[in-house]
């Protein structure tokens, strides 16, 4: 997209990016050595409106120019969920380390374009440069390795801790496959899917 | 950054975003971003088991490359 292009679009959805109307006062250089504090006046932000689609694209839009302008998103729109891929710019920023940065951009774009009041939701996945679906893959393979293990020794096996994230992506696969349940057991950081015989 | 980031976060999870007050305190360790708002509010910013807020401070910390400390806190 050129610059042209890009400017006109963030008008359109409300964010403008000329430098002399920036929404915050830019902060002083206070010296480091003394604590101080200042309230910040807070420019009034547009409120998101529009259909789910338009309210995802324009927080996220606007969100990641806080990251690096440099980022793009695509979003396509299935029956009852979104998906959203990141692009441009520096992957691993927005990932983050085991994919929490990720995670957390996912969780708080759930909290914020899908708000009650707002109207019908759907559930907004975002990937970043295939990073979840290769990862999703490489979790639906270990999902058919345990159930095969299963099936052959008859014992149950349990599985690395995983977040809520990875474990649905085990369950998913496995919900299919009549000879093996999974459940989830432990808690906190230590929750893993145990898959067991049927 | 961060502050953009974490102000426009919080005025897009609460009913009465003409309530809030954002503070920073910054001083040789890093930077606070001290956040009031309406009493109902505080339960959307802070999100079942901190999860909102533990977000917003996730996403904070990422858009300095982990350059400068950043605390996010809710005044009650």
């Amino acid at each position: 997209m050129a610059d042209n292009d890009l400017d006109k679009y963030l008008e359109d959805i409300g964010i403008s990016t000329s430098e002399d109307e920036g929404l915050e006062p830019a902060l002083p250089d206070l010296p480091v050595a003394q604590e101080q504090s200042l309230n910040v006046a807070i420019a009034p932000a547009a409120a998101l409106k529009g259909s789910i689609e338009e309210r995802c694209e324009s927080f996220l839009v606007h969100l990641l120019l806080n990251f690096d302008p440099a980022y793009a998103v695509e979003i396509s729109s299935a029956e009852e969920e979104l998906n959203v891929d990141i692009f441009g710019g520096d992957p691993g920023k927005i990932i983050g380390r085991n994919g929490r940065t990720l995670a957390a951009l996912e969780y708080l774009t759930n909290a914020v374009v899908n708000r009650e009041e707002l109207g019908p939701r759907k559930r907004i996945n975002i990937d970043v440069g295939g990073y979840k679906r290769r990862r999703d893959e490489r979790l639906r393979g270990t999902a058919r390795k345990a159930a095969s293990r299963v099936r052959k020794t008859g014992f149950a096996a349990e599985l690395e801790p995983m977040s809520a994230a990875e474990r649905r992506v085990i369950h998913m696969e496995l919900a299919d496959d009549a000879s093996v349940v999974s459940e989830s057991a432990g808690e906190g950081r230590n929750r893993r899917v145990v898959v067991k015989p049927s | 950054m961060s502050l953009e980031l974490v102000t426009y976060i919080v005025q897009n999870l609460v009913l009465e975003p003409d309530k809030l007050q954002i503070g920073v305190k910054r001083d040789g360790r890093g930077t606070r971003i001290e956040i009031s708002c309406a009493p109902d509010d505080a339960g959307r910013i802070i999100g079942r088991g901190g999860r909102v807020i533990n977000s917003i401070r996730t996403l904070a910390r990422a858009a300095t490359d982990g350059r400068e400390r950043i605390e996010v806190h809710l005044l009650d």
